[in-house]
Formats: structure tokens, sequence, C-alpha cells
């Protein structure tokens, strides 16, 4: 009888604690009085320690505004699992899909529609109701509530231009290319053709290295293949990429097992590239062991010529022109058939999703940090700098200052730049708007893209190939290629499908990622396959043995899944 | 009788003695206990579907089924195969450094004895990244080694870090270099040990360095050798995974994922803990039962156990 009243008791008091929170939830205010420490923890975010510069302005305008100090802490797998089972994650975190599951229904994340007329209104603001509405369907475990968001959102309205350069394509050495008389690219045959003729008369670099046409990077899966066939077919990859999404239909491919798939699939169109390269020994011998800092050292060496992504030949341009400024021994960037630019990202980047920890003892401040980094005011300073940096002209227009322009131009002020927080790593993962989209003042939010910004950037070797060639800009060659139909770009890909998907199933995960080890494995095979016949029976084999790790009941359910999630979003974005 | 007194007696005048002792022991049961028992706790993962964030009496019950699904699972077959491979070579490896002890204690110059030590032992506080950063140096299509070797021969530079057919001698050839020196200190050990008496006994009959090496040392070790040799056996199946992990490529994954690299990425890359935890129990099972195996055999063939 005592122990009843016991337990009694207890329930009232935890009601009473419910019902408690909830009114605090209800009626809170933007109390700023006590200073405390707010720490965002992200996967595959860099951390605040290491990152040069910190606290900047940027970070010091936050801080000052919300009375914390904020620091950024990186996660990876372990680490988050491990800060999930413990109930120990920071105040607020960015998790991917592989998480969301653990995190709703171990009720890790504050639900934001409790502060949605108080400390969250950037959130819950008009332009981000799609973007809401997806978090609300799919990423509530049924609730129908909101507790993520996603950074970068794309607006109604936005502008856009494909940049001064080109981030993906087909990667060439402008005073080789410019050598051989830059002759038009238009797919890979011809780009072969461009890199052996390169590779004639640069048959080693200055130091006597071999050079090649290009590796791979074999730190990253199948990337290397998938991702350079998605550039030559025109398909955009899900996480993996065991499953490509069409670029022009929105439709869904299985990329690997090709079976009764119309055309080439990305990984097929990437291989085949590769092998084709292998057979004109153009392909590193090391292709299969080299990782992307392999890859990096070869091209800081100057052994390749080629390429088909950005991110590994900035520290040899870097290197040539701190040597000769006026060098012409700089990669550049041309387009293949699909361009990545003009990308709408109406439901935000996919794969990050930030929460407010429920285990957070600053839940209120935490929210409105969240609420804050959301915000177009957070957005412009990450991109272009506190107000300062970029002032009104007396035209009413929007505009970078000249010493903020010569900031990042001039070396000698590197400190100082990284200083002002403008594009840094950390932040421009963070920020709720998109690059593109136009802010109140009726600048863009990123205000490096505007036009009459872009020429000011280009470095010698950029301003010698837009003379040659006849452009504006380096990256008018996709602007020409896509108004000419030749190309196509990013504009008609609904990406927002992605977020749709339901959650994959173990038993599906433990085929695709078989599948992808598979892949891997029959690689080698392929790349180095003779003859289109040996290649032929490389493929076949690779399939039999997909199909034996079960990628048909895969497909099925991805088709399914995929079907399901095109016809909802669609429905929403209508 | 008089004698078994004398013993009961002296056990009743010494007990606080031995409780001083076993007291002594507690920390190091203590920590055994916190660190190789407590996280058989673990193991209850296996009969769950345990998602990271969930408390696991919340998670589905599963049951048997990881265990079942094991014995499904192709790449578990081919990866144990694998680690088979290495154990083999490597327990067919084990007396090098006890025959690299005895070719040590034959220096008999100081300062060379420990330089050759110093440098054998060294490759042991190497970690395996940069073991790899340096093979690959030195093994890869444009490294110094691939290209002398081409040319000594005047074939094409070819890489053995991307040849299938190479994986099992060249890791196991990486292992040995790594730790022979680090192996060969017990041994050494051991020699320092062995009554010198036996030795100049040895030299009066005649017999020179190799017959003392041979008729001395060698026997003198043995117990040693077979006491490692039956941990060596318990450890069939840890063969670790950092050294593969590092050195796996699109070449040589079928052939060098061994059990424990297959465990790691089943479980940390792929995030799928249960089945990881499933096939870790399978492994721990088969591992007792090799040291209980080899132990037994050990008794039939010298007549004393080891554990």
């Amino acid at each position: 009888m005592k122990a009843k009243r016991v337990l009694a008791l207890i329930c009232t008091l935890a009601m009473t604690a419910g019902m408690c929170t909830q009114v605090t939830a209800a009626d809170a205010t933007d109390d700023l009085s006590e200073h405390v420490e707010i720490t965002l923890g992200g996967v595959n975010v860099n951390g605040s320690d290491s990152n040069e510069g910190w606290p900047n302005e940027v970070v010091q305008k936050l801080e000052e505004k919300f009375n914390v100090t904020f620091t950024v802490k990186n996660y990876d797998n372990e680490s988050l699992n491990l800060d999930l089972s413990g109930g120990t994650t920071c105040d607020i975190v960015q998790i991917n899909d592989d998480h969301l599951e653990g995190v709703l229904k171990g009720k890790h994340a504050v639900n934001l529609e409790d502060y949605k007329d108080t400390l969250a209104q950037n959130i819950f603001s008009e332009n981000m109701t799609f973007r809401n509405d997806l978090m609300k369907t799919y990423k509530s475990n049924g609730e129908g509530v909101q507790y993520f968001v996603t950074p970068r959102v794309t607006f109604e309205g936005s502008k856009f231009n494909y940049g001064t350069t080109l981030n993906n394509g087909y990667v060439v050495r402008w005073d080789l290319y410019k050598q051989i008389g830059c002759p038009e690219i238009n797919n890979d045959d011809d780009y072969i053709a461009a890199l052996k003729a390169m590779k004639e008369i640069y048959p080693e670099t200055e130091d006597g290295l071999p050079t090649y046409a290009m590796s791979a990077y074999n730190d990253s899966q199948l990337h290397a293949y998938f991702y350079k066939g998605c550039l030559a077919e025109g398909y955009v990859n899900l996480e993996g990429g065991v499953y490509v999404q069409n670029v022009t239909t929105n439709e869904l491919v299985p990329d690997l097992y090709d079976v009764g798939v119309e055309g080439t699939t990305p990984f097929w169109s990437g291989v085949k590239f590769y092998n084709k390269l292998y057979r004109e020994g153009l392909l590193d011998p090391d292709c299969f062991i080299t990782k992307s800092e392999d890859v990096q050292e070869k091209y800081n060496k100057g052994q390749y010529i080629g390429g088909n992504v950005n991110w590994y030949y900035g520290t040899y341009n870097e290197n040539q022109r701190a040597a000769d400024p006026e060098t012409l021994k700089e990669y550049v960037t041309l387009p293949e058939y699909l361009g990545w630019g003009n990308e709408k990202n109406l439901g935000g980047w996919f794969g990050k999703y930030f929460f407010v920890s429920s285990h957070s003892p600053n839940v209120e401040r935490a929210v409105m940090i969240l609420d804050y980094l959301q915000s177009e005011e957070f957005s412009r300073d990450a991109d272009s700098g506190v107000e300062g940096r970029w002032e009104t002209g007396a035209d009413g227009k929007v505009a970078l200052t000249e010493d903020t322009i010569d900031l990042k131009n001039n070396g000698s002020r590197v400190e100082e730049w990284r200083k002002s927080g403008i594009g840094n790593g950390i932040l421009v993962n963070i920020c709720g708007e998109d690059y593109y989209n136009v802010a109140d003042d009726g600048g863009m939010i990123d205000l490096w893209f505007e036009d009459d910004m872009l020429d000011d950037s280009m470095t010698f070797a950029e301003k010698d190939m837009c003379e040659t060639m006849g452009l504006t800009l380096p990256s008018d060659v996709l602007k020409n290629k896509v108004e000419a139909g030749t190309s196509i770009d990013l504009g008609t890909c609904l990406n927002a499908i992605q977020m749709g998907l339901a959650t994959t199933p173990k038993n599906i995960t433990r085929i695709d990622s078989n599948c992808e080890e598979i892949a891997m494995s029959a690689i080698p095979n392929l790349v180095q396959a003779e003859s289109d016949e040996e290649f032929e029976a490389a493929k076949a084999d690779l399939l039999a043995q997909l199909k034996d790790a079960g990628a048909e009941e895969s497909v099925e359910w991805w088709s399914n899944a995929w079907a399901e999630a095109k016809t909802t979003i669609e429905g929403l974005n209508k | 009788m008089t004698a078994n007194r004398k013993t009961a007696a002296l056990a009743l005048h010494k007990p606080k003695k031995r409780y001083s002792l076993l007291f002594m022991v507690l920390p190091f049961m203590l920590i055994i206990f916190l660190f190789n028992y407590v996280p058989i706790f673990g193991w209850i993962y296996s009969v769950f579907d345990y998602i990271p964030g969930v408390p696991i009496l919340e998670c589905d019950y599963m049951g048997m089924d990881y265990f079942k699904m094991m014995l499904k699972d192709a790449n578990v077959l081919r990866s144990l195969k694998n680690t088979a491979i290495f154990a083999v070579i490597s327990i067919a490896l084990t007396p090098l450094p006890m025959f690299f002890a005895i070719f040590l204690n034959e220096i008999k110059c100081g300062p060379v004895r420990k330089f050759v030590q110093t440098f054998t032992t060294l490759p042991n506080f190497i970690s395996w990244v940069i073991i790899f950063s340096l093979a690959f140096s030195l093994f890869s299509t444009d490294g110094l080694l691939t290209n002398a070797f081409a040319r000594l021969t005047g074939t094409n530079p070819s890489s053995v870090l991307s040849s299938k057919e190479s994986v099992y001698w060249f890791q196991s050839f990486l292992g040995q270099w790594k730790m022979l020196g680090w192996n060969s200190i017990i041994y050494l050990a051991a020699i320092a040990g062995i009554d010198q008496q036996q030795y100049e006994a040895a030299k009066v009959d005649g017999a020179g360095h190799f017959r003392c090496a041979v008729h001395v040392t060698l026997p003198a070790m043995m117990e040693t050798y077979v006491v490692l040799f039956i941990l060596n056996i318990g450890n069939f199946l840890n063969t670790g995974y950092e050294q593969y992990m590092l050195f796996k490529n699109a070449v040589t994954a079928p052939t060098i994922e061994v059990l424990d690299l297959y465990v790691y990425r089943i479980g940390l890359e792929n995030m799928d803990y249960s089945y990881g935890v499933a096939i870790s129990i399978v492994k721990s099972i088969v591992s007792i039962a090799l040291v209980v195996l080899a132990n037994l055999v050990a008794k039939k063939i010298r007549g004393n156990t080891v554990i």
C-alpha cells in the first residue's frame, strides 16, 4: 500500500515536471544574461580546435550576439555512436542518414516546433516551408513533427551562374593543352586523344618522373569510377554509388547491376573510360593502390596531366604561381556532358541533418544558435564576411569592399583573411541558405558569385585560356555548351527525392555493401582487360556475382522506395 | 608423516604472508576483470538488432538469427580461409625468432650484437601506417626497389603491392620484419638463464659453437618455445586488422581480408554492430577451443600442461 502511494507520488511529480517542461518550451524567451558554452558536433565537420583564425570575425559576432562561447567538434561514426549511447552528445549535432533512426528512436533530438513562434523563427520562415515539410514527413519517424534542419536551402528566385571555373569535368594542364592546339573535347574519346597528345609532348616531368593521364583514389570505394561516369552520362549518385539518379528524368537507375537498363550507367561508363586509358598506356600503373594522399602527391609533382575533379591540383597551381605569377603551367577544367552547376537544393543539402540535443544543459540557447545558423544574416556573414567587409553603395547595390577583394587576393594578408572568417571551411557547411539566394538587400548571399566579381579572381593561366578560346570566363565553355544543348546542368534535378526515401532495411544495406565490395574487387579485371571481349567477359562475371549476392532483391526494394518517394516529393514541390 | 605435519604447521603459521601476496595480485585481477570479463557483457548485442543511441533492451530481439546468417555468409568463409593461411604461415615461422636469438647470441662482439639487436627490435615500434608509406615508396611501380629489380632483370616494373598472388608471402614477410627482433627478446632472456657450466661441460667434451647451440641452447629454449607456440595456437584467428586494412586495395581485397578486418568492416564501417559481435563470439569460442586442444596435445607429448 505504502509502495503504491510512493509510486503515485512519483507519477504525479513526473507529470507536473512534464507540464512544466512544456510550459518552458512554449514560453521560451531570449534570456541571454548567463554566458554559456555551446558546442556543435558534426560528422565529417572539421573541429574548431584546428581551424586557423578561430574564433574569426563571424564567430565572434555570433558569440557576442548570444553571449556564448561557440566551438565545433568533429564526430566520426564511432564517437557519435558512443555519445548517442551515453546521452552525452554536443548541444547541436549534425548527423547523416545512418544515424537518423538511432536519434529518433532514442529521443535524442528536441522538437523544434515547440519554439516555432519564439526562438526558431528563421527555421520556420516562409522560404523554408518545403524543407520543413520534408523534415516533418520523412525525418520524424512518422511523428509528423520537426526535429531536423538542413543547410544551404535554395529559395525561390535565387540567381545562379557557373562561377569562374568549373570544379568537375575534363581536367587538362593548360600549357600542354594549348600546345596541342586546344582540340575540342566533346566526349571521353576526344579527351583520351587529347591526353595522349599531351603525354607525347610531356612524357616525363622536369625532375625525370614518368607522367600519366590520371589515377584513381582508392580510399573512397567506387567513387573514382561512378563519379567519372556521372559526369559523362548525366547522373547524380546516391550514397555509395550503387544507385544513381538521372538528372533529366529524375528516375533511379541501378548503377552496378545494370541488367535491363537502357544505355550506359555511370559505373560502367567510368570503368570503360579507365579501361581505355589502360589500353592506351595512359593510366598510372599504381591505379589500384593510390589513395587520395598519393594522388595529391603525384599531382604536386606534375605527374598527372588530366583528371576529373579539382580537389587535387590546387597545390600544384599555387606552387607554380608562387614560382612564376605569369605561369601557364596550371590545371584547368573543361566541361563533360553534365556540368555540376545550377543545383537547386530545395530541401537543403541531403545527408546533413542538424538537431538540438535533448541532453544539452542549454537547450534554449542551442535552439537560438541553430536558428541563427539558419538565418540570412549568418549565411551572408559566412560567405561574404560581416557587414563592413561588404557595403551598400550609393546606387543601393550591395558589394564587397575593395579592401575585402584585396584581402582575398593578397598573399601577404593570409592571416587577416583567415580572421575575417569569409568562406571558412566550417561555417560554409553549417549555414542555412544557399550561396545563390538573394538576400533582402538585393545582393546574393555569397557576394563573390555576383556577376561583376567573377573575373576578378582569374589567374594568369585562366586569363590566357579565356583569351585563347575567346571566353569571358573559363566556365563559359559549359555555359555555351548548355545553351547549345550539348551539355546539361543540374537545373532539372530534383535531388530532394533522396530525402523522401524510406529508411533502408538492414538486409538491403548488407546486400548493397556486399555488392560494393564485390565490384571493388572486380575493377582490376575490368580496367586491365586487353580487349572488348575480355571486358565483356569480366562484366558478365561481375554481374553473375552481384546476382548471387542478392542484387535483384536490392533493385526491387530501391525501385519501389524511389517510385513512392518521387511521387510524394514531386507532389510537395508543385 | 612428520614432513606432512611440518608443512601443515608452516601453513598455519604463515597465513598473513599468503594474504598479503593475494592482495598484491588483486589490482591485476581487477584489471583483468574490468578489461577482459566486463566486455563480455557486450555479447548481448549479438541477439538484438542494435541501433546506436537506442537502449539495447528497446531494440528488436533477434535470437540466433545473426549466428545463422554467419553460416550463409560467403565472406566469412573467404576471410576465414585467409586468416587460416596467414596463421599457418605465422605458426610455421614461429621458430625464426628462436634461431635469430641463437645466432645473435653467437655474435661475440658486444657493440655489433647490440647494434643488430636494436636494429631488428626498432621496427616493432613503427606503426603500420608508417610501414605502409615506406612500402609504398619502395614497392610501388615508381618505387625504388621495384625499379631497381626491373633494371636488374630487364623486365617492366610491376608492383608487389598490387599483386594478388604475392599477398600471403609479402604480408608475412612484412610481419616477420616488424616483429622478429622483438619476439627474439624472450629467447635471449631464456639463453641468459642457461647455466654456463653446461656450455663449459660441452666444450670439455669437444663441442664447438654449433654443437653447443644445438645440444645446449636449443633444448634449453624448448620449454619457452612450446609455451609461446601454444599461445600462438590460441591466437590462430587473432591476426589483427591494421596491417591488412592498410594494404587492402582493389587487387588484394579478396585475399587480404582476414576475419578481424571483416569484423571491423561489418561492425564499424557498416555499423552492423550486432552481426559483428556475433562473428567475434564465434571467433572467441574457436580460439578457446584451440588453446585447450593445443594444451591437451602438449600434455600428451611432453607430460605437462601450460595452462
